[in-house]
């Protein structure tokens, strides 16, 4: 199976925030849901995989292509929707996607016809006229009107109204439907990622925590609730975040194995949401640090 | 090269709107000082290079501009190549001034090609000190520098007409009978030149490696 993006030892340093040593292959002709809380990184290593913001150490490949030495060929490719709006505020949306669509080989404008009036874009409009929402949807149709072969979306579904969501959730789905295809598509709401992902990418402080099949972290993780009685320093060491309350404790554990022939018969033992995942980890991490 | 008309394209997209103000400018010089009319050849071109390069950084454009399947090389010289349809748009408002200036019988002297050319030539000599601070501030820094540019320019206008009444020997070698000194016109091309290439080589180094 190829990897669309491969990251190798990435390192940033910023003023008040450090990405280090971020090792990752994104696999092609899945979408890869990448999380983490906000500060994590994840809008910082997008950036670096769109060649924005240079990283200190490391090297990015994306299509098996040194990215900076084959920039446009690369990005011709992708098709970026950004968490912030990036097009002219004071250009209509019609005067905008003029400007865009000369510089991509492939740009099929019937395609973007049919995205504007599913969207119901208005054409007329300035972009600085739209909504958080419609600005996304233009991102998506132009995204999606060069037949990108990767794309990459920086928290997408923030500020779209329910019904869009599940729209876009859809839409993706149907994009990757040719196994050529491939999506890497970050955010903080992980329901998002439960419905549609494959993999998840999950760094936390500007580490990479894991990279794995969304299946697979069903069969690897567990979420124990129980009584506090339950927890003495050796059980404790088990648990990557624990959540105490007057009355009891939930708790992830990294090893569901173990977990459930320690806990089965004193404590309730379930399958954790991404969200809880995420939330454990953080919770462990800042406990540690 | 497709790429960069393409960019500049999207620069005349931008500023559009700009290029209507420029009729009521021509206008009121037209009107005021019609017969020094090859100074202000200058001042359009410039303002439009720093409305463009303003519309460029102001709401994170410049993303915008690395996500397209452009080389970060070909943004930074198209901001250059962007220079010489400004110089024209400049060239040809001048000389339909001067057309309107006949035409009305203010001017009555035969167009000062030498001195339009100098004035025109001009416009890209201070873009070699501006795009560079361009593509080094970005969206911070640039008002202050923008402003200083204006008034670098409008000093620029007085400074010439001075120049000429303190040295009348300025307004023998730029009248057009004066007989050219082709080596020293070599030497002053080929300088002018290294000028707006190292100027392009400090913009490229400046943008090739920054965090946008």
């Amino acid at each position: 199976m190829s990897e669309v993006i491969q990251l190798e030892g990435l390192s940033k340093s910023y003023d008040r925030f450090e990405l280090r040593d971020i090792t990752v292959g994104i696999k092609e002709g899945y979408i890869t849901g990448l999380i983490g809380p906000n500060g994590a990184g994840k809008t910082s290593l997008i950036q670096m995989i769109m060649g924005m913001v240079y990283p200190d150490q490391g090297e990015i490949q994306l299509f098996g292509q040194n990215h900076l030495l084959h920039q446009a060929a690369i990005k011709d490719r992708i098709g970026y929707v950004s968490d912030e709006n990036i097009y002219y505020e004071r250009l209509t949306v019609n005067q905008m996607k003029r400007i865009i669509a000369p510089f991509y080989s492939r740009w099929n404008e019937d395609i973007y016809q049919k995205y504007q009036e599913r969207f119901k874009l208005p054409q007329d409009k300035k972009i600085k006229d739209l909504s958080k929402g419609m600005k996304i949807k233009f991102s998506l149709a132009i995204a999606l009107s060069h037949d990108a072969d990767l794309l990459i979306m920086d928290e997408p579904t923030s500020g779209l109204d329910p019904i869009f969501r599940r729209e876009l959730l859809e839409l993706l789905s149907e994009h990757i439907q040719d196994e050529k295809k491939s999506i890497l598509f970050s955010t903080h709401n992980t329901m998002d990622l439960d419905r549609i992902a494959d993999y998840i990418v999950f760094i936390n402080d500007g580490r990479l925590v894991f990279n794995e099949m969304k299946e697979s972290l069903t069969e690897k993780y567990l979420l124990v609730k129980g009584g506090r009685e339950l927890l003495d320093r050796d059980v404790r060491r088990w648990f990557i975040g624990i959540r105490e309350t007057a009355v009891g404790f939930e708790g992830l554990i990294g090893n569901r194995a173990e977990g459930e022939r320690y806990f089965k018969d004193t404590a309730i033992c379930e399958i954790p949401t991404l969200e809880e995942i995420m939330y454990f980890t953080v919770k462990g991490s800042e406990a540690h640090a | 090269m497709r790429n960069s008309i393409y960019l500049i394209r999207k620069d005349f997209f931008l500023v559009r709107k700009f290029l209507l103000l420029l009729i009521p400018y021509y206008i009121i010089i037209g009107f005021t000082n019609v017969d020094a009319y090859s100074v202000f050849a200058l001042l359009p071109a410039m303002l439009i290079l720093l409305n463009a390069c303003a519309m460029d950084v102001l709401d994170n454009n410049q993303r915008f501009q690395i996500s397209l399947p452009v080389p970060r090389h070909q943004l930074v010289l198209a901001k250059y190549l962007s220079l010489i349809p400004y110089a024209i748009i400049s060239l040809i408002c001048t000389l339909l001034l001067y057309l309107s200036g006949v035409l009305s019988g203010q001017i009555s002297e035969p167009v000062a090609w030498r001195e339009l050319l100098l004035t025109i030539a001009t416009f890209p000599v201070l873009a070699a000190f501006y795009l560079p601070l361009y593509f080094w501030l970005g969206q911070k820094g640039m008002q202050i520098v923008n402003f200083a540019f204006i008034m670098l320019i409008m000093l620029n206008i007085t400074a010439t007409s001075h120049l000429a009444k303190r040295f009348p020997a300025l307004l023998d070698w730029i009248h057009p009978q004066t007989s050219s000194h082709i080596l020293l016109w070599a030497i002053g091309g080929v300088a002018y030149i290294f000028l707006l290439y190292c100027s392009y080589l400090i913009s490229l180094r400046i943008f090739v490696k920054k965090d946008i």
